[in-house]
């Protein structure tokens, strides 16, 4: 008997059958997507990307031939390190993730374990030119704005409001990968630019600087840098009374900026800055609807300040929008490719597979192009009494409806 | 009283249609989506399908510059289109242009870049007024050359440049009704003129169809040159497709460079005809050659099928780039076989050298 029972388990070895995970044709899998990203440096990028995709998981249902797959998030933080963020892609293929969703942070030395593995790695915030390469990183894609696409609206919106303007990054990732763009987007008129400067990104005190670039005759100020780094241009420049327009990347409307300026809500009116669009030519009706299911599922997220009416200030789940269709077009890609078994037919079935995003665009990538948001995506708002609308004028800006932002 | 009953007779003969059975419901001209070739533009068989509906599909302009690399006997080795779309009003725009693409590199004066996905050019973003759209497209040569409107054969002492456009389609004569004939075919006229696609054209008979082939075929401006050693021989001419076919250029002994620039010409009109049922069949050859030219307006299709379009062909001799496909018995298909051989040799081996072990 005790032969018998020996011989059955040496049997089912060899028949997967018998396995536990690949079950009958109708049983459910479970696939796991890891977010990458800085959950506890920036809480605010951590968690609005880690929602985002979150949601999309929640709502995942991919058929397939080889059955029903379902989608589970897991968090892996960054704390902004390159270091950390790529041990924390090997710990994810360790985990047997299907696919990484990036911040961006670490990706220059984390896409190379991930293509190893031929796992799709999507950055849904960081928008530096050299991160996605079609050709050389085969398995990167990408739904936020580019800096390259982001960087030449701005030089296209201010070049002819202003004279002369100062072009100030700070020494962090994002803020020298910025600095790349700009150069470029400007490299056609250097005689609008008045002064580049690059500051600290942990300085306490930015008024020298602030003081250089007013010395310079810059009439505006481009501020490519992290959101303290922002606060902190604008804290110099209104105490010292300057009252001179400053124009930010996407990290402009982070809500660390107004946090940091809360006692003085007037200094951030004025503030523009440049982001993907959260609404399209169709109307705000299905970024409205995302927004829904998001605050539904998560709550609102708050910003810590107050309008002059008293009213809360809440935070658009824009970036939350990215990393929400990246998984959608992943498991748009899963039910395409017929699973996962195959990682390089998935690979190849991102090229071919769209999404509506949550914004109402269509969202997918395709054999040319690993970029999810296009450059003509890029609109502007200004801040007035701690909430922004999209600027008048500018051709899309002026197209798009500006979002509820209090409660 | 013998004058009243012919009198009786005549009104009786004219009334008798009206009073008769009801005239024939009023027909169809030949539709050309139905009759003619489906191509060009370009349709490959399997394209993917976007989730969403495309946008942006009027007011745009779409221009093409079809360039054909020819051997030296004029046969078609290469198809490379660059397709220029104008945008001329602000809003979002997602188009696909169905096409049977290798490769897709951006145009002169692109203000976007080019999408590719499987059998598709991909275009979207925003147009702040005007944007254009310019992208190359390199085309797999077996689902291309049927589109081209000529065909180039160089032999020794002349190159001739054939039209080979030319469809015999189906289509019917008829005792028409003068009164709708006359109001459709000035509804084809001014619509050539206009280059619109004319619509509702469907005209009253008197009797029933007979049918008819008819012969149609998109009229084209040709103009080129050839070059034999140092000396370079001008042409030019109208190709209408079916009164006049073929170009021939004489040309002296010699290895013949062509370059051949071939464009869709106007459909001329000729005076209305005046017996209808000669009025009839003037008609149905002019809605279905303009029809005809304007499918050669388009190797690629516009976004816009029924706006301004145009194109223009080149053919070049050039010599053929060399083959991106792998050869049919690839180095990687002997090594797999080599490798199954290996694994099957050693998967023998391995127990009769344990035995052989076991036993030392």
């Amino acid at each position: 008997m005790q032969r018998l029972a020996l011989l059955t388990l040496a049997l089912c070895a060899f028949l997967p059958a018998c396995g536990g995970d690949g079950g009958s044709e109708d049983s459910t899998k479970t696939l796991l997507v890891a977010v990458n990203a800085p959950f506890s440096r920036t809480p605010y990028v951590g968690q609005t990307i880690a929602d985002g995709a979150q949601l999309a998981a929640d709502e995942a249902n991919i058929q397939t031939d080889e059955g029903t797959y379902r989608l589970r998030i897991k968090r892996y933080d960054t704390g902004l390190s390159a270091r950390t963020a790529v041990r924390n892609v090997r710990q994810a293929i360790a985990d047997g993730a299907v696919a990484i969703v990036d911040e961006g942070t670490g990706v220059n030395a984390s896409w190379r374990l991930a293509n190893d593995a031929d796992r799709p790695l999507g950055i849904t915030y960081q928008g530096g030119v050299d991160l996605v390469d079609l050709e050389q990183r085969p398995n990167v894609f990408r739904i936020a704005p580019t800096d390259h696409g982001t960087a030449f609206r701005l030089a296209e919106y201010l070049i002819p409001k202003h004279d002369k303007i100062g072009l100030i990054v700070d020494d962090s990732t994002y803020g020298q990968e910025g600095a790349k763009a700009i150069r470029e987007s400007f490299s056609h008129n250097p005689e609008s630019v008045a002064i580049r400067l690059t500051v600290p990104s942990d300085a306490a005190d930015l008024a020298p600087e602030v003081l250089r670039a007013r010395r310079s005759g810059a009439d505006a100020l481009l501020v490519w840098a992290q959101p303290t780094t922002i606060a902190g241009v604008l804290s110099a420049a209104r105490s010292s009374g300057w009252d001179v327009p400053v124009y930010t990347p996407a990290s402009g409307e982070d809500p660390l900026v107004r946090q940091q300026l809360a006692n003085h809500p007037e200094w951030v009116d004025g503030l523009t800055f440049a982001t993907g669009r959260p609404t399209a030519e169709v109307g705000p009706g299905p970024f409205l609807a995302f927004q829904r299911k998001y605050e539904d599922r998560f709550g609102v997220q708050l910003v810590g300040v107050k309008t002059p009416e008293g009213e809360e200030v809440v935070q658009p789940p824009d970036y939350a929008m990215y990393s929400y269709d990246f998984v959608n077009v992943l498991a748009a890609a899963i039910e395409k490719a017929g699973g996962v078994e195959d990682r390089q037919k998935l690979i190849d079935a991102l090229h071919q597979v769209s999404v509506q995003g949550a914004n109402g665009d269509h969202r997918g990538f395709n054999e040319n192009n690993h970029e999810g948001v296009v450059d003509d995506d890029v609109y502007f708002a200004r801040f007035d009494a701690m909430v922004y609308r999209p600027v008048k004028d500018d051709p899309l800006s002026a197209t798009l409806t500006p979002l509820e932002q209090v409660r | 009283m013998r004058r009243l009953v012919v009198a009786g007779a005549v009104a009786a003969s004219l009334w008798a249609p009206a009073a008769g059975a009801a005239p024939p419901p009023p027909v169809s001209l030949p539709w050309p989506p139905e009759v003619l070739p489906r191509t060009p533009p370009l349709a490959p068989e399997t394209t993917g399908v976007l989730p969403l509906p495309p946008r942006f599909l009027r007011g745009l302009d779409n221009r093409e510059r079809v360039v054909v690399g020819i051997d030296e006997e004029g046969k078609p080795h290469s198809v490379r289109v660059l397709q220029t779309i104008v945008l001329k009003r602000l809003g979002d725009y997602v188009l696909t242009v169905p096409a049977p693409v290798q490769s897709v590199t951006p145009g002169p004066g692109t203000e976007s870049q080019p999408g590719r996905r499987e059998n598709q050019i991909l275009w979207e973003g925003f147009s702040p007024g005007r944007r254009v759209l310019a992208a190359w497209a390199d085309l797999r040569l077996a689902e291309s050359v049927a589109g081209l409107p000529v065909e180039v054969k160089v032999e020794p002492g002349a190159v001739t440049v054939r039209n080979a456009t030319g469809v015999t389609v189906p289509s019917f004569s008829a005792e028409p009704d003068p009164v709708s004939l006359g109001q459709v075919s000035g509804r084809v006229r001014s619509s050539i003129k206009a280059d619109v696609f004319p619509e509702g054209l469907n005209v009253g008979l008197r009797g029933s169809t007979t049918p008819e082939q008819l012969r149609v075929a998109a009229p084209l401006r040709v103009s080129g040159t050839v070059r034999v050693g140092g000396e370079r021989i001008p042409f030019s001419g109208r190709l209408d497709g079916v009164r006049r076919s073929e170009l021939r250029v004489p040309v002296p002994e010699g290895k013949p460079e062509v370059e051949v620039q071939v464009q869709p010409d106007d459909v001329r009109l000729p005076r209305p005809a005046r017996n209808p049922r000669a009025l009839l069949a003037q008609t149905i050859a002019l809605e279905l050659t303009y029809a005809r030219k304007r499918q050669f307006d388009q190797f690629l299709s516009s976004p816009d099928q029924t706006g301004p379009s145009s194109a223009t062909y080149v053919y070049r001799t050039t010599a053929p780039r060399p083959s991106a496909e792998p050869a049919a018995t690839s180095g990687e298909g002997d090594n797999t076989v080599g490798w199954i051989v290996l694994g099957l040799g050693l998967a023998a081996a391995l127990p009769v050298a344990a035995v052989v072990w076991a036993h030392s």
